[in-house]
């Protein structure tokens, strides 16, 4: 029974290692303030961790601490310092302090997608909980703490996780469970040899053992705590405490000459009464303890009251119960039942205050034993207490398995959420990705149909051209085949019959005066005039040919004459030096004509102009085109960027020509086209 | 008494029948001479009459006539050429309307009539004249052709077959790019006779045009 006690004296705490940056080689300047600050934060929590300041001015420190770090901006060195706080309010035991803190540093490190944080913030939470006997929340938040190290590989913090989880269990006797953890916490700590906390679980793995009655196990994984003990240079008082286990085990299986070896061993050390009164103390009872249970009462009365005077001066009440049962034990062993009920009856009730359930039970079966008028009631008050133990064990032990189920859950929800984030962040970056690239892809395209525009533009261009050309071509054949057919009609048909009838007449044996003679000669010879005019007449319909105007002329000529139809006014088109259309492109030809158009309906818009002459010539390979009117004219400054002007411009500019505008109000106006063919 | 054999091939009965008259003009002037005078008017019958005659003294022949039914005789030009291959010592008087130079000097090339009328430049004395003269063994050319051959002669160069024929097709508005259709000349070819002509003319920097009047004007076409 006594052993539960002593076990929990030999919890450790296993704390989260916080490193405070508190200066930041980087900052500038400007952080001066900053850095002032975390200075005086960082001196403040000096302040409030010294143990040789009494508590509250050690609490007010903290607090302040805590009033400056939380002017500080939401980053990660806040955050350390919060949970360096949290820690500091846990081991003073400020509660609410604590809880307000942690639950603050268990936010910022939400925020800031600090996992590490998180999860000692939940080592926080299971330190405190643990130090509360609030064993359940501590087991949950231990497992959290365990799951998120276990996730980002923190093979360290995992296991001492499971080590804090094994120590529950062993607690509420559940040493099944709380083997397999530490068995766990084992393969995590043997990877990168962390001896001390190979101790830690060896030794757990001793007292569970000597729990269950198997000694030699018991013996043996002490003694192998004890050698990864001898690997860890500041022991403190853990070889003492080993001893002092080991002592119990021997004292478990009656072989108390070896428990009282252990002890004495454990006891050589002289400043172990210093270092660690309560463990002196301890020993010294169980020493004493294992005299009387080995028959050798010589002077442990006096052992027993001293462990018991250390123990009160420490106010450690559950180590003054048990040597007050001790006490009682040695004056039943001593028939003195008075003063054994005495001891009893005090640690019962010093039990009861402390909630301290196993030696509650031990008290009740003790004095069921010593205290033979009220055995009964004793007994059944022990049958009960323990049967709701048991039961509340029981309960216990299945509230873990719900626990760790769902943590898991938990766990699994939180990895799914952010699984589910990434492939959020997935899938919209592919899709922006993806819509860019279609973006890009119609970009690109109509860019493409843009160019392929312009080219069936041209292409339409020069079909328009054609088309003119054709129609201007099939209109002059026709006009020329009508003048060849009038043209043969009069050479072949009329001339001949003239021809002939003349040649019949002259023929004929005119009789008659002299005078009408000459008179009929006369006539035949006016005849023939006629025959040669029309001749003349005839070739002249056919040499007409030679001085047509050319295609291109005419295009333009029509052009002028429906615009001239309609705005009534005089034109003129002139070619000059013997142009010869034949060597300019269709291109340039197309251009033109659109230039005379646009031109025009620059005239027809604004100039009022009765005359209008366009003029084409040709020098050193440059085409000129020269559009001149006598309208109102215009303001060439103002009127640069006209609709009409700027297409003339930019056709020009295709065709790498030039272009001036000279116009003044009242004046008319010129264009003049520069165009290299 | 010689009976001279004459054939008129011309598509116009009145103009057949005013030679027809000329020629008994002649005989009774001069009463030496008898005519056996066939007409024909078409190209097809002309020929037919030139394979089966042993013997024609005088052809009076129209250059304007209908094309042959075979295609192989397009005018009166070619009838004439086969006159000439059959019965080499018929004189022949051409008598036409076609008073353009091309057409004149390419008569004159092929057929080298003893006589060349130009319709509508005679009259009843010229043409009895012309035929009297044939007849004796003289030539007899129209005012027109004589006017031809002189201003041919003031010529220093020489302006072929093919030149003129480039120069014909320019006239009638054939396009350059056709021209290879109907001159047996590349591109090049008919472009570095054309480069020559102007060159010939004066005129290098000129247009096709400006060449075709300048031909025309000396007579080449």
């Amino acid at each position: 029974m006594k052993l539960f006690k002593i076990q929990r004296t030999l919890l450790y705490a296993l704390f989260p290692i916080l490193i405070i940056n508190c200066n930041n080689s980087k900052s500038s300047v400007n952080d001066e303030k900053t850095r002032a600050q975390n200075d005086s934060i960082s001196i403040l929590i000096k302040r409030s961790k010294n143990k040789k300041h009494p508590l509250q001015y050690r609490k007010n420190n903290l607090h302040k601490a805590y009033n400056f770090n939380k002017n500080q901006k939401n980053d990660s060195l806040k955050n350390k310092a919060l949970l360096e706080i949290s820690y500091i309010a846990y081991k003073l035991m400020d509660s609410s302090f604590f809880k307000k803190t942690n639950k603050e540093a268990y936010q910022l490190s939400y925020k800031l997608k600090d996992y590490f944080s998180i999860a000692d913030t939940y080592w926080n939470n299971g330190l405190f909980f643990f130090k509360k006997e609030i064993l359940d929340s501590a087991y949950t938040n231990y497992y959290k703490a365990f799951k998120l190290y276990e996730q980002l590989n923190q093979l360290k913090k995992s296991g001492i996780m499971l080590h804090n989880m094994a120590i529950i269990q062993n607690n509420i006797k559940d040493y099944t469970g709380s083997e397999i953890l530490s068995f766990q916490a084992i393969s995590k700590f043997n990877k990168e040899k962390h001896h001390i906390n190979l101790y830690r679980c060896y030794n757990n793995l001793g007292i569970i053992y000597n729990n269950i009655n198997e000694f030699e196990k018991a013996i043996k994984y002490h003694n192998i705590a004890l050698k990864h003990l001898a690997n860890v240079i500041n022991k403190k008082t853990l070889q003492e405490g080993s001893l002092n286990n080991i002592g119990l085990v021997h004292q478990k299986k009656s072989k108390h000459n070896d428990a009282i070896k252990h002890f004495k061993q454990a006891l050589k050390n002289t400043s172990l009464k210093k270092n660690n009164p309560n463990l002196y103390a301890k020993l010294i009872d169980n020493l004493a303890y294992s005299r009387l249970l080995n028959n050798d009462t010589v002077n442990i009365r006096q052992e027993f009251y001293k462990a018991r005077r250390i123990r009160d001066s420490l106010k450690f009440i559950s180590g003054v119960l048990i040597s007050d049962l001790h006490l009682s034990e040695y004056y039943r062993y001593k028939k003195d039942t008075i003063k054994a009920i005495k001891y009893a009856k005090e640690s019962l009730s010093l039990a009861k205050n402390v909630h301290n359930n196993r030696d509650h039970l031990a008290a009740l079966k003790l004095l069921s034993e010593i205290d033979p008028k009220n055995a009964t009631k004793h007994l059944t008050n022990y049958l009960s207490l323990s049967d709701s133990l048991h039961h509340n064990e029981r309960k216990l032990r299945n509230k873990f398995a719900r626990i760790r189920f769902e943590t898991d859950e938990y766990i699994e929800e939180v990895n799914k959420q952010s699984s589910e984030k990434v492939m959020i962040a997935t899938i919209s970056f592919s899709t922006i990705t993806i819509l860019l690239l279609l973006y890009f892809v119609r970009h690109q395209r109509s860019k493409n149909r843009e160019l392929q525009l312009e080219t069936a533009q041209q292409h339409a261009n020069e079909n328009f051209y054609n088309l003119l050309l054709k129609q201007q071509s099939k209109l002059e054949e026709g006009r020329l085949n009508e003048r060849l057919r009038i043209s043969q009609e009069l050479h072949d048909g009329v001339l001949g019959k003239i021809f002939a009838t003349r040649m019949r007449l002259d023929f004929l044996d005119i009789k008659g005066t002299n005078e009408m003679q000459q008179k009929f000669q006369l006539y035949l010879e006016e005849l023939q005039g006629i025959e040669k005019e029309i001749r003349v007449i005839s070739h002249e319909l056919k040499n007409e040919l030679l001085s047509n105007k050319s295609d291109f002329i005419q295009i333009i000529e029509h052009l002028v004459m429906e615009q001239s139809a309609l705005l009534n006014f005089r034109y003129q088109i002139e070619e000059k030096d013997n142009l010869d259309w034949n060597r300019i492109t269709d291109v340039v030809k197309i251009n033109c004509y659109r230039i005379i158009q646009e031109a025009l309906q620059n005239i027809n818009k604004h100039s009022k102009a009765n005359n209008v002459s366009i003029q084409f010539s040709i020098s050193n390979n440059i085409l000129l085109l020269n559009i001149k009117d006598d309208g109102i004219g215009f303001d060439v400054k103002k009127h640069k960027t006209g609709i009409g002007l700027q297409n003339i411009a930019d056709r020009v500019k295709k065709l790498n020509g030039t272009f001036v505008t000279t116009s003044n109000l009242g004046q008319g106006s010129l264009l003049r086209i520069h165009i290299p063919i | 008494m010689h009976k001279h054999s004459v054939l008129i091939i011309d598509d116009h009965p009145l103009i057949a029948e005013v030679y027809e008259s000329a020629l008994l003009n002649t005989s009774s002037k001069n009463n030496a001479r008898n005519f056996s005078i066939t007409i024909v008017d078409t190209c097809d019958k002309a020929i037919e009459k030139i394979r089966k005659a042993t013997a024609i003294d005088l052809v009076f022949l129209d250059i304007s006539l209908p094309i042959s039914s075979d295609g192989s005789f397009l005018s009166g030009e070619d009838i004439g050429i086969a006159i000439r291959k059959r019965h080499p010592n018929t004189k022949i008087i051409v008598s036409t309307t076609y008073n353009d130079n091309y057409r004149v000097h390419n008569i004159l090339k092929s057929i080298n009539p003893e006589g060349f009328l130009i319709k509508n430049d005679f009259n009843r004395k010229d043409l009895v004249a012309a035929i009297t003269a044939v007849l004796e063994g003289k030539p007899f050319y129209s005012i027109t052709v004589l006017n031809l051959l002189r201003a041919h002669l003031n010529l220093d160069f020489f302006v072929d077959k093919i030149d003129r024929d480039i120069l014909y097709e320019l006239s009638i508005g054939t396009k350059t790019i056709d021209l290879t259709n109907v001159i047996p000349l590349s591109k090049g070819g008919i472009d570095s006779r054309k480069r020559k002509l102007k060159e010939m003319f004066d005129i290098v920097n000129e247009s096709d045009k400006t060449l075709v009047q300048l031909a025309k004007e000396k007579g080449f076409i």
